[in-house]
């Protein structure tokens, strides 16, 4: 009761910070590895026409697995091909893949080392308990701040999913073979690494391939999640489903990785005993496998070294051609593809799918570091008052004018609940207002204690909303938003100001599609944060029949590519040079 | 003749914190006093004794005894709280592990109670382990592996893996591998335990047969007397983590050192340990150029009812009863003529089981001869009786001329 709270929170992240500043050529290091892996993967992955790749992986899982599971892989993979989605495949299956080689290089030497003396057992154990009851999600925001947004953290994320597996039955494995076999190893004179060579790693390998098998299926179940920082493929796609309510697109991209799973999980459950090494012995069928795959990399090496963007533009090569961006369904992202087009950046320049949350923490770090970066923004948000940031000048107009944004509510609730329906007609602020509460909510106020002080604080403008409507009586008002820090702030004050007026009132955090078909089917019964003409315009069009639009609750927004002042660009035209 | 092993005070000690209960060990707690003090459980106990080349020492005990402990202290595969083990005058307890490695490849090698076979491995990858660990070059190693299958009787099932043999197979492979590496020293812990009976008095006699050839210096582990009493050229008895007594087969037999060695004695089946030789008395006996009258008067005298005749090399030719000694005097035959030729003989060594058998076939008490057909005493019905029975009169305490 009397104790004050542990300000917990804060230490992770002075720890984070301290190890950002100070490990910082140690991330870089690994990001530039990791992704230039992952890179030639991809081409390695890419080299030949789909086809090519398609039959190679049903021979292995034909070798592997029996007839049947190839023919399963022939026609699961032709069908994603047929679905548009091979190439959103190969991203994902070179993330997983090298969250697996990453895991094996991590994992079984832990393992090893684990089984070999009980000190590092009791403290490891503890360590692989927490990293799998931790979710994913969270691996996410500290892998940002290391590594920035992308494909890396997705993987980094992916490994310390997917490592527990792996480390625990290694360690299993080994300390299951059977004591008197350890002892006879040791009466015959082994050393250590003659025993775990001749005699542990042998008898533990199918524990060992169960703990790798289990940790592709973790990373694979990671990919949905990594496409949150950026990490491109059929998680991506799943994710940008999500965020539009396509439930046909999102089925689809969901059964490719369904399809990927059982493939991947049969073929690696079945490496140890292939099903046809009666005909093919083992060691020849994999030394194909082997060779193929390092002729591979070879051929991509030299091909694709000078494959290098050869655009001289110094702006470009400073940030990588990348310009970060936020949820792959956002209107933002939408503007920023045309503005690309539009100005002629298509070809070189990649917009780098993330979050709203993963971007304002990679332009942190850059910012702190004096970095160049090229972030799509929009006002009103609390960057804008936390850094020095300026918009780049659109001349070609892309990103349109500014927009509104809108007030939307359930039809009918003018009937059911008048008085509430007519608070939210009357809701209306200006950005300034906005950025007040988002300042407070940055510097680690509570959304509704910061949304409770506004209130509090400025009473005329309330008293505007409330105009003309009766108290309320206990009556239950739900509300949803996307959490961006705009619409925390908006949903949060008008959510205190009708508490105030004695509504039960219940927020909803969703993403931008779930919003609006909650307040189109009645599940909720208003949105305060429907930016538009815009970023959500496509929402408006598909329920217009559903909703009623109460018109903007605050207007002056603006969108466009955004950079910390001390760059020296001012224009979009200038990225082109 | 310098002793092969000499084990010199050792103790083991398991739990916390052995160097209290070494203390307490000296001050003459006892072991289960130890136990509550300390929490500490005493292994061994001040094992002394030595082994010397060729022989066949054997220790044991029941479960618990320390037997297991003891013999995985001659290879340290457990380390000695105290004391020191020497192999040829070198004390291993105090060896660096690189220097035991060594010992362990070249000096000392073990065969355990479950075979401990590698499952992964072939019978020939198996044997060729110990080989393998020391770097011999590829066809060397073979050969000397196929060797030794060769001596265990597994020539052909090289390319078999373990799971596709029996018991009495796995073990061969088992003491195959400890043979390929060729050492002096063979340590058998509770080798035979896990076989079935049969297999285990074959492997037994495997056992014996090849140490005619083999000259290895063997500690051999076992639970089972009669086991002990079959193979071992001495064996060592422990209880609680003490050797109590060492001894020839016969001397723990005879003179168990204190009660908990007669009871142990007591189990056995004497009738399968007892040889000939432990019952047989003197025998009657004289040369046929006596004559009849001779042999009844020599009868008469000693109140026996028959008496042996032998020739001038003591060779057993026949038996003569008093009625055929009688009939021989009216009938003036010689002794030749009347006497009994088939007789029923067993050697020296032969159990007393074999014994009780002869005894039963035969009219007269049977005559107990050596290789040559010598003949070395009678052995009478009473007397196994009595034996049997436990009844130390009816034991020789030394040997019969």
């Amino acid at each position: 009761m009397g104790l004050p709270q542990i300000p917990l929170a804060d230490w992770v992240d002075t720890a984070v910070k301290w190890i950002v500043t100070n490990f910082q050529g140690f991330f870089s290091g690994i990001s530039a590895v990791t992704d230039g892996f992952i890179d030639s993967l991809v081409k390695v992955l890419e080299l030949g026409p789909p086809l090519v790749l398609i039959v190679l992986i049903t021979l292995l899982a034909l070798y592997t697995s029996r007839w049947s599971v190839g023919l399963f892989t022939l026609i699961g993979l032709l069908l994603i091909e047929n679905l548009g989605l091979w190439d959103a495949t190969v991203n994902t299956l070179a993330l997983v893949l090298s969250s697996v080689i990453i895991t094996i290089l991590i994992g079984i030497p832990i393992g090893i080392w684990a089984s070999q003396s009980d000190k590092v057992r009791q403290v490891v154990t503890p360590i692989l308990d927490f990293m799998q009851t931790m979710p994913g999600f969270v691996y996410l925001i500290p892998a940002i701040l290391f590594f920035g947004i992308g494909v890396v953290p997705g993987i980094i994320a992916s490994v310390i999913f997917a490592v527990p597996p792996t480390i625990r039955l290694t360690n299993l494995g080994i300390r299951e073979v059977p004591e008197d076999l350890i002892e006879a190893s040791n009466a015959f004179g082994s050393t250590t690494s003659q025993r775990l060579f001749t005699l542990q790693l042998p008898l533990a390998a199918p524990t060992i391939l169960a703990g790798v098998n289990q940790s592709i299926m973790l990373a694979l179940s990671m990919v949905v999640i990594a496409s949150l920082v950026g990490a491109p493929g059929l998680g991506a796609e799943v994710y940008r489903a999500v965020t539009q309510v396509q439930v046909g697109e999102g089925f689809v991209a969901g059964l490719a990785i369904v399809i990927i799973a059982i493939i991947l999980d049969r073929i690696s459950q079945n490496l140890r005993k292939p099903a046809y090494s009666n005909l093919i012995p083992k060691r020849f069928a994999y030394s194909i496998v082997a060779i193929l795959v390092i002729g591979a990399l070879i051929a991509v090496s030299v091909g694709g070294g000078q494959a290098e963007k050869a655009s001289p533009s110094k702006v470009g090569e400073q940030v990588d051609y990348e310009i970060i961006g936020i949820d792959p369904g956002a209107g933002l992202m939408k503007s920023t593809e045309k503005a690309m087009n539009d100005y002629g950046l298509k070809g070189d320049w990649t917009l780098v799918e993330g979050s709203s949350a993963a971007m304002t923490a990679e332009l942190q770090k850059a910012y702190d570091r004096k970095e160049p970066i090229i972030i799509t923004g929009w006002t009103p948000h609390w960057m804008f008052t936390k850094y020095k940031l300026k918009y780049l000048e659109d001349p070609k107009g892309s990103f349109g004018k500014g927009e509104s944004i809108h007030t939307i509510v359930k039809k009918g609730l003018d009937e059911e609940n008048p008085g509430a329906y007519k608070i939210l007609d009357q809701f209306y602020w200006e950005p300034k207002d906005m950025e007040e509460v988002m300042g407070d909510i940055q510097e680690g106020m509570k959304p509704e204690e910061a949304a409770e002080k506004w209130v509090k604080s400025h009473p005329d403008e309330v008293k505007k909303w409330t105009e003309g409507t009766q108290k309320g009586n206990g009556e239950k008002v739900s509300l949803v938003y996307v959490s961006w820090e705009s619409e925390i702030a908006s949903t949060n004050v008008i959510a205190a100001a009708l508490k105030n007026e004695g509504y039960d009132v219940t927020l909803k955090q969703v993403e931008a599609g779930p919003m609006f078909t909650g307040v189109a089917n009645g599940s909720a019964d208003a949105l305060v944060a429907a930016w538009l003409p815009t970023t959500h315009q496509d929402y408006i069009n598909e329920y217009k029949d559903q909703i009623v639009d109460l018109g903007p609750n605050l207007k002056g927004t603006k969108l466009g590519l955004t950079v910390p002042e001390y760059m020296p660009i001012d224009s979009i035209e200038d990225l082109k040079k | 003749m310098r002793p092969k092993v000499e084990v010199k005070n050792v103790t083991k000690v398991f739990g916390k914190s052995p160097k209290n209960a070494i203390k307490l060990l000296e001050e003459g707690y006892s072991k289960k006093e130890i136990l509550e003090k300390t929490g500490s459980t005493i292994g061994v106990n001040g094992a002394s004794f030595e082994i010397y080349p060729g022989e066949i020492f054997v220790v044991m005990g029941l479960s618990g005894s320390g037997k297991s402990t003891l013999i995985r202290m001659l290879n340290r595969l457990i380390d000695p709280t105290k004391g020191e083990i020497l192999i040829d005058d070198t004390d291993i307890v105090k060896m660096s592990a690189q220097q035991l490695r060594d010992v362990r490849r070249n000096k000392i090698s073990m065969v355990f109670q479950n075979f401990a076979l590698f499952p992964h491995k072939t019978v020939l990858e198996n044997t060729e382990h110990g080989l393998v660990l020391r770097n011999v070059p590829a066809n060397e190693r073979r050969e000397k592996a196929m060797q030794s299958l060769a001596i265990v009787g597994l020539k052909g099932y090289e390319n078999q893996y373990p799971s596709q043999l029996s018991g009495g197979m796995q073990q061969r492979v088992g003491l195959a591998r400890a043979l390929a590496s060729d050492t002096d020293i063979l340590l058998m812990d509770e080798a035979f335990s896990a076989l079935d009976p049969l297999i285990r008095k074959d492997m037994q006699d495997e056992l014996l047969e090849l140490q005619e050839t083999m000259k290895k210096t063997i500690i051999f582990i076992t639970h089972d007397l009669d086991e002990a009493l079959r193979i071992g050229d001495r064996i060592a008895l422990m209880k609680d983590g003490s050797v109590i007594q060492i001894g020839s087969p016969e001397e723990i037999m005879m003179n168990p050192a204190d009660k908990y060695v007669e009871r142990f004695v007591e189990d056995v089946d004497l009738s399968k340990v007892l040889q000939a030789s432990h019952v047989l008395k003197r025998a009657e006996r004289m040369t046929p150029d006596r004559g009849p009258r001779v042999a009844l008067q020599i009868m008469k005298a000693q109140g026996y009812s028959s008496i042996f005749i032998v020739d001038r090399k003591q060779k057993l030719l026949g038996a003569l009863t008093a009625d055929d000694a009688s009939i021989a005097v009216k009938e003036n035959k010689s002794v030749e003529e009347v006497m009994e030729k088939n007789l029923v003989t067993v050697l020296e060594d032969t159990l007393l089981t074999d014994v009780i058998e002869a005894l039963s076939n035969s009219a007269f008490p049977v005559a107990v001869v050596d290789q040559e057909n010598r003949l070395k005493g009678v052995i009478i019905r009473g007397a196994v009786i009595g034996a049997l029975a436990g009844n130390k009169d009816d034991l020789n305490m030394k040997e019969v001329d």
